[in-house]
């Protein structure tokens, strides 16, 4: 007779409910569901081609680039990425909480609600650009400048979106699926940011 | 848990260091770029690695993005050392 251990995290007992989990080969070792990391893939695919796009643009252009530049405001782009890199640690430490069977709601609220406040700084500095004349029409830099932030924002109202739905739907996959996507909208803009932001 | 407050003051720390040697009028210089997109590369890095967990994940997934990042790096730093030679050959 053999014995079969008892399951001693969450997601072993998970996995034990939901009988086998899917073959899904070289992927099936990524947290949470390989469907969102195809995804994850596509959009660093993406983005990484928009930020050398936008780097060989200034080098035709340089002049335009850094005066338009300096008229961004720095400091405001930081406290975004502190803002963003704040939030994905909490949604993190809700992932944990969760897969050792803690509470893990407050975490996942208060990431969502500097989601909240990324987009309410945003909304501010596109007020100030779009009051002081700086459109989509005044010229390259700044047509790329509100492409790939804007781009990048939808991700972010997007990203809350879906951090609301695997809060209520909270299964471990679920909630590590909501995380990829999440930490990939992180992940993006600490890349954006030095780019459009800071490197002349 | 402590290794993802580490984390999250790793790249509050960096974000400091990008803001400071990114602040200021005029070029940065081969190594103000190196340097901010040094940052942004280890940022990133540290978010796949600790807040996506890729430490779970088979090794060949982490050496991968490794490996795309630091093209996009290599990339990226030489269009902004190189600019002047870059931009007169596309033109």
């Amino acid at each position: 007779m053999t014995e079969t251990a008892a399951p001693t995290t969450v997601v072993a007992a998970e996995e034990a409910a939901d009988g086998e989990a899917a073959d899904w080969g070289p992927l099936s070792s990524l947290p949470g569901n390989p469907m969102m990391w195809i995804l994850i893939l596509g959009e660093l695919a993406a983005f990484g081609a928009m930020f050398i796009g936008f780097a060989v643009a200034r080098a035709l252009d340089p002049a335009t680039f850094d005066a338009s530049q300096g008229q961004l405001d720095r400091l405001l782009g930081g406290v975004n990425t502190m803002v963003l890199v704040t939030s994905g640690w909490l949604v993190a430490v809700a992932v944990r909480r969760r897969g050792s069977g803690r509470s893990h709601r407050v975490a996942m609220l208060g990431a969502m609600a500097l989601g909240g406040l990324f987009l309410a700084i945003k909304a501010v500095e596109y007020g100030d650009k779009i009051g002081r004349g700086l459109t989509l029409e005044t010229n390259s830099f700044f047509q790329l400048y509100y492409l790939l932030t804007g781009f990048h924002a939808m991700h972010v109202a997007a990203g809350i979106v879906i951090l609301g739905i695997v809060t209520w739907w909270d299964s471990l996959e679920n909630l590590e699926t909501g995380a990829a996507f999440w930490h990939m909208v992180d992940l993006i803009w600490v890349l954006l940011y030095p780019i459009v932001y800071l490197l002349r | 848990m402590a290794i993802l407050t580490r984390t999250w003051m790793v790249l509050m720390l960096l974000t400091a260091v990008s803001m400071w040697a990114g602040h200021g009028t005029g070029g940065l210089g081969p190594l103000g770029v190196g340097l901010v997109l040094a940052a942004a590369n280890l940022k990133a890095d540290r978010i796949l690695t600790q807040y996506l967990d890729l430490r779970r994940a088979d090794g060949g997934w982490r050496a991968g993005f490794r490996v795309l990042l630091t093209l996009l790096w290599v990339a990226l730093f030489g269009i902004y050392v190189l600019y002047p030679m870059i931009g007169a050959a596309l033109r």
